[in-house]
């Protein structure tokens, strides 16, 4: 990633080209070109600074003293609080589902054929539900878009 | 009366061959520095590295001329103008230059099919 800067109009490409015309001239094998041999052409390395992309976005690339770069601005949320927090607890809930989904067929058998369900797998779907209630209390009781949208969901494996 | 001027009555049809063309037809070299004087071979091979800059002499409308360029890194003809192809380093790479004008360059690149 590079940006051109033509007389002060500054594009960021994807790659330097293979082969460049200039001033009725191909350089061929331009993109083998030093970052110094490019700059003399206007192709100048991009210093992208370190943004969380849940809550933030980069602004225009700008010349800040002889460094391309960008501000890190704050995205703009459209949903509301609770909206958010709404959503993130249907993405908790899905997850925590598709834990239990995987033995849900041994509560089922135990409730058709009458066979006891292993007490680990018992203990195992309780402990998820009050995993679940925890969290979900937790971010119910966030009280900023920013924390709601960087608040990480656990990673569940239930065997 | 004495002939001062071969004229096109003198030389029979189907009279010049190979052999009697000259230099700048028929012989290929290696370039010693970066100029492709066209008036001198008909083909030039040269090793490229890093950047370079190649330029053309004695040129005239519609010559053409073979450019055998190994190497690695960039170039550039002066007033030489890509017409497709690109340059693949460490093969022999056939460089077709056709001059547009006595400054003006048009040129191919494509290499040997493995």
């Amino acid at each position: 990633m590079k940006v051109l800067n033509e007389n002060g109009v500054l594009t960021v490409v994807g790659s330097v080209p293979k082969n460049k015309t200039i001033n009725g001239s191909t350089v061929v094998g331009f993109n083998r070109l030093s970052d110094e041999e490019l700059e003399a052409y206007g192709y100048f390395n991009i210093n992208t600074p370190t943004y969380d992309s849940r809550i933030e976005e980069l602004s225009a690339i700008k010349l800040d003293g002889d460094v391309y770069t960008y501000d890190v601005i704050d995205r703009v949320i459209v949903q509301t609080l609770a909206e958010l927090k709404t959503q993130k607890i249907d993405n908790l809930k899905h997850l925590i589902g598709s834990q239990l989904e995987k033995t849900d067929w041994v509560v089922i058998r135990q409730m058709d054929s009458g066979e006891v369900a292993p007490q680990e797998v018992i203990d195992s779907r309780a402990e998820l539900r009050t995993q679940s209630n925890t969290i979900g209390a937790e971010i119910k009781a966030l009280t900023t878009k920013k924390a709601v949208l960087t608040y990480d969901l656990p990673t569940f494996n239930l065997q | 009366m004495a002939l001062t001027k071969i004229t096109s009555s003198v030389l029979g049809n189907d009279s010049v061959s190979y052999t009697k063309l000259g230099a700048e037809f028929t012989t290929q070299a290696a370039l010693a520095g970066t100029v492709l004087d066209f008036s001198l071979n008909s083909a030039f091979t040269a090793t490229n590295s890093g950047v370079v800059t190649y330029s053309i002499t004695n040129a005239n409308v519609s010559m053409v001329k073979d450019f055998y360029l190994n190497g690695t890194g960039s170039f550039l003809i002066t007033g030489g103008l890509l017409i497709s192809g690109e340059f693949v380093e460490s093969v022999d790479n056939f460089i077709q230059i056709v001059a547009k004008s006595s400054s003006v360059f048009h040129y191919s690149i494509s290499q040997e099919i493995i």
